[in-house]
């Protein structure tokens, strides 16, 4: 015991004695369990962020739509949305029918009530979009989307008002003309932030000039990723209901989010709703199901994929380093050639000379290897922040307690793995030729 | 104590055999204090690894304080190293980044004893040998003789059976020298048994017994006349 203690103890004494040696054995382990901490530790946070978006009222989620859309110009905000000040003519029914869209192809108000019915299905929120101008202070009009929403959108986003409330559910059922807003939009049309209770004047192709009460403001930071996505361009948000009655759209809805409660399977209702639909509007295959766990469980195998080649890549500089830490051991045992003869003529066992260049590398990778996980972790920390503050994207840093604990035997592994060589070799030394090394 | 019968060592060199020791026979009894002589090439160093178990014996026995060396185990050539023998070199072989006492505690850590009592047993060895003060100096900050006390000191930590010193004073100047002859000479009378090869006859005179080596052989073994005694 007292051999392997005072071992050990000379080991860390002649690691220290060689500072900025030891140090430049080490930067292979820390740069190599440093770059593995930071790319598990970032992978995980951005997925972690997407899933959060994703999934933010931590529920599964299904979107509904019609089959027959050949592409895709209701959830991102298309191109023809950013043509802001033009003043072009063309309407909704024109894009309806570029689409190729017949009236009984959309999900309807009806489809939805009959959807929030199915078992397991805790909400359906409508959603459509169109087209209106609003007259800005500055005297030019801006032309953007008018989002159709209900109140039961707050089980995706709980929308928290700058000013005022939210579309409630008297407001859907009443079909009253109010409307949310964007604190941009208010500030562009009002001159000021609080404009709750103002009338916003938007012209539309279907009906004219139709006034809304601001009943709340909403600051686009503050809203969901998706959100944020979603009402990019808008300039505002009215009840479903309103909607369709301004936009001549009646029930129908460009897509329908359905809400599922915690533990039910959400493929299951996916099939489910569509069968529904095909029954009750005679159709095959006639509506698009989109589950949200497929979406979730593909972001997440992507994920992996790309953390784990990531890793890969970054473990090899484990390896090199490790080599690096075997070629200074090497070097070690023969600049301490004599140091062994003496050892070994007052009585230290072959045994104990190998295990003191094998601890030396042992402590080395350690060492490494801890140094290594801090810097991992400050990097992480210090990454995910920058990230945050010029991306959209909120990144929850996730360093997995399993991934350093691998980390760490790992770099034991190393040290072990690569100690092993120069340590048989300083233990296999003849005392009487190293005795007589200059 | 210590005895060798016919003990021969042969190093081969691809097809080529050198002999070292040509089959040599001697005894050491306690107490003694021998110095073995003879010129470079003549088998003494040779001779001296052997009875440091340093280096294997090709045939013959070497039996030392009862057992035969020749043939054992390294792990038990090692705890022989350290519990029966304690050296002295010509190069005092000090680990240069330990103190005095650090180095004097280094034979007693491989014995496998605690560190208080260790300390304490060094503190007495260095002042055996007049280094009381020297404990925590390192060996560049001391003489060559100042060096080869502590060696000595340390040497003798573990109550060795037999003292063995490789030219002792090859390095030293001759008020040095004869300082270290007479601290040998004290610690024989006071009963530790000395083997010193050198090839100097005036440091060969102040032991006992010379035993002349040539050619791998011993031609002459013989009680010191005249006695060379530091101090008087």
């Amino acid at each position: 015991m007292v051999q392997v203690l005072e071992t050990i103890i000379s080991a860390f004494n002649n690691i220290f004695s060689y500072k900025i040696r030891s140090f430049l054995t080490m930067l292979g382990i820390i740069i190599g369990v440093g770059a593995v901490i930071t790319i598990t530790g970032i992978g995980n946070g951005v997925k972690a962020g997407i899933f959060s978006e994703l999934s933010s009222m931590n529920k599964s989620m299904l979107v509904v739509m019609t089959n027959n859309i050949s592409r895709n110009s209701v959830i991102t905000t298309g191109q023809e949305n950013n043509d802001h000040l033009n003043n072009d003519n063309s309407n909704n029914n024109d894009k309806d029918k570029d689409l190729n869209i017949t009236e009984g192809d959309y999900v309807t108000l009806d489809d939805s009530k009959d959807i929030a019915k199915i078992p397991g299905v805790d909400a359906v929120a409508n959603i459509s979009q169109f087209k209106g101008k609003v007259i800005l202070r500055n005297g030019k009009t801006r032309r953007d989307a008018v989002t159709g929403l209900d109140n039961n959108y707050t089980a995706i986003d709980n929308f928290n008002m700058l000013y005022g409330r939210f579309i409630n559910k008297a407001d859907v059922d009443n079909g009253s003309y109010v409307a949310v807003i964007k604190d941009s939009v208010s500030m562009d049309v009002f001159g000021r932030l609080n404009s709750v209770g103002e009338k916003l004047e938007i012209e539309t192709n279907e009906s004219g000039v139709v006034y809304f009460t601001v009943i709340g403001v909403v600051a686009q930071s503050d809203l969901s990723i998706s959100s944020q996505r979603f009402l990019e361009n808008n300039i505002a948000i009215i009840p479903i209901t309103t909607a369709g009655d301004v936009f001549l759209k009646e029930d129908n809805v460009d897509m329908a989010t359905v809400i599922l409660k915690v533990g039910t399977n959400a493929s299951n209702i996916a099939n489910k709703i569509s069968k529904f639909l095909d029954m009750k509007h005679d159709k095959e295959d006639g509506y698009l199901v989109i589950n949200q766990d497929t979406i979730l469980d593909m972001v997440d195998t992507i994920f992996n994929s790309i953390t784990a080649f990531v890793s890969f890549v970054a473990a090899i500089s484990l390896l090199v380093g490790g080599v690096g830490v075997m070629n200074i051991m090497m070097v070690t045992v023969t600049e301490r050639t004599r140091e062994i003869g003496i050892k070994k003529s007052l009585g230290s066992s072959s045994g104990l000379i190998q295990f003191q260049f094998l601890i030396e590398s042992i402590i080395i990778t350690i060492i490494g290897g801890i140094t290594g996980a801090i810097l991992g972790f400050i990097c992480t920390i210090s990454l995910s922040k920058i990230i945050n503050l010029i991306s959209p994207l909120k990144i929850i840093p996730n360093i997995q307690l399993s991934v350093i604990i691998g980390v760490f035997i790992i770099s034991i592994l190393i040290g072990i793995i690569f100690g092993v060589a120069p340590a048989r070799k300083a233990a296999k030394l003849d005392p009487v030729l190293a005795l007589r090394f200059e | 104590m210590l005895e060798v019968k016919n003990l021969r060592k042969v190093y081969k060199n691809g097809s080529l055999e050198v002999e070292a020791l040509k089959g040599v026979n001697f005894k050491v009894e306690e107490k003694e204090f021998v110095s073995i002589m003879g010129t470079s090439g003549s088998g003494k160093s040779t001779l001296m690894n052997i009875l440091g178990c340093l280096d294997s014996v090709s045939y013959g026995e070497y039996i030392l304080d009862g057992e035969n060396v020749a043939g054992l185990s390294q792990k038990r050539l090692a705890e022989i190293r350290n519990k029966k023998i304690g050296f002295v070199f010509q190069t005092f072989n000090l680990l240069p980044k330990l103190t005095s006492i650090q180095n004097v505690e280094l034979p007693m850590i491989y014995a496998g004893i605690g560190k208080s009592e260790r300390r304490k047993v060094a503190e007495e060895a260095l002042e055996k040998v007049g280094l009381a003060q020297r404990g925590k100096h390192k060996p560049n900050e001391l003489s060559g003789g100042q060096r080869q006390r502590v060696a000595i000191a340390r040497a003798l930590v573990n109550k060795p059976a037999i003292l063995l010193a490789d030219e002792p004073t090859g390095n030293l100047d001759s008020r040095s020298s004869e300082e270290i002859m007479g601290i040998f000479q004290g610690l024989n009378r006071e009963g530790v048994t000395i083997v010193m090869v050198t090839h100097e006859p005036d440091i060969a005179q102040h032991t006992k017994r010379t035993i002349l080596f040539k050619d791998g052989n011993i031609v002459k073994d013989s009680i010191v006349e005249d006695q060379i005694i530091v101090g008087r």
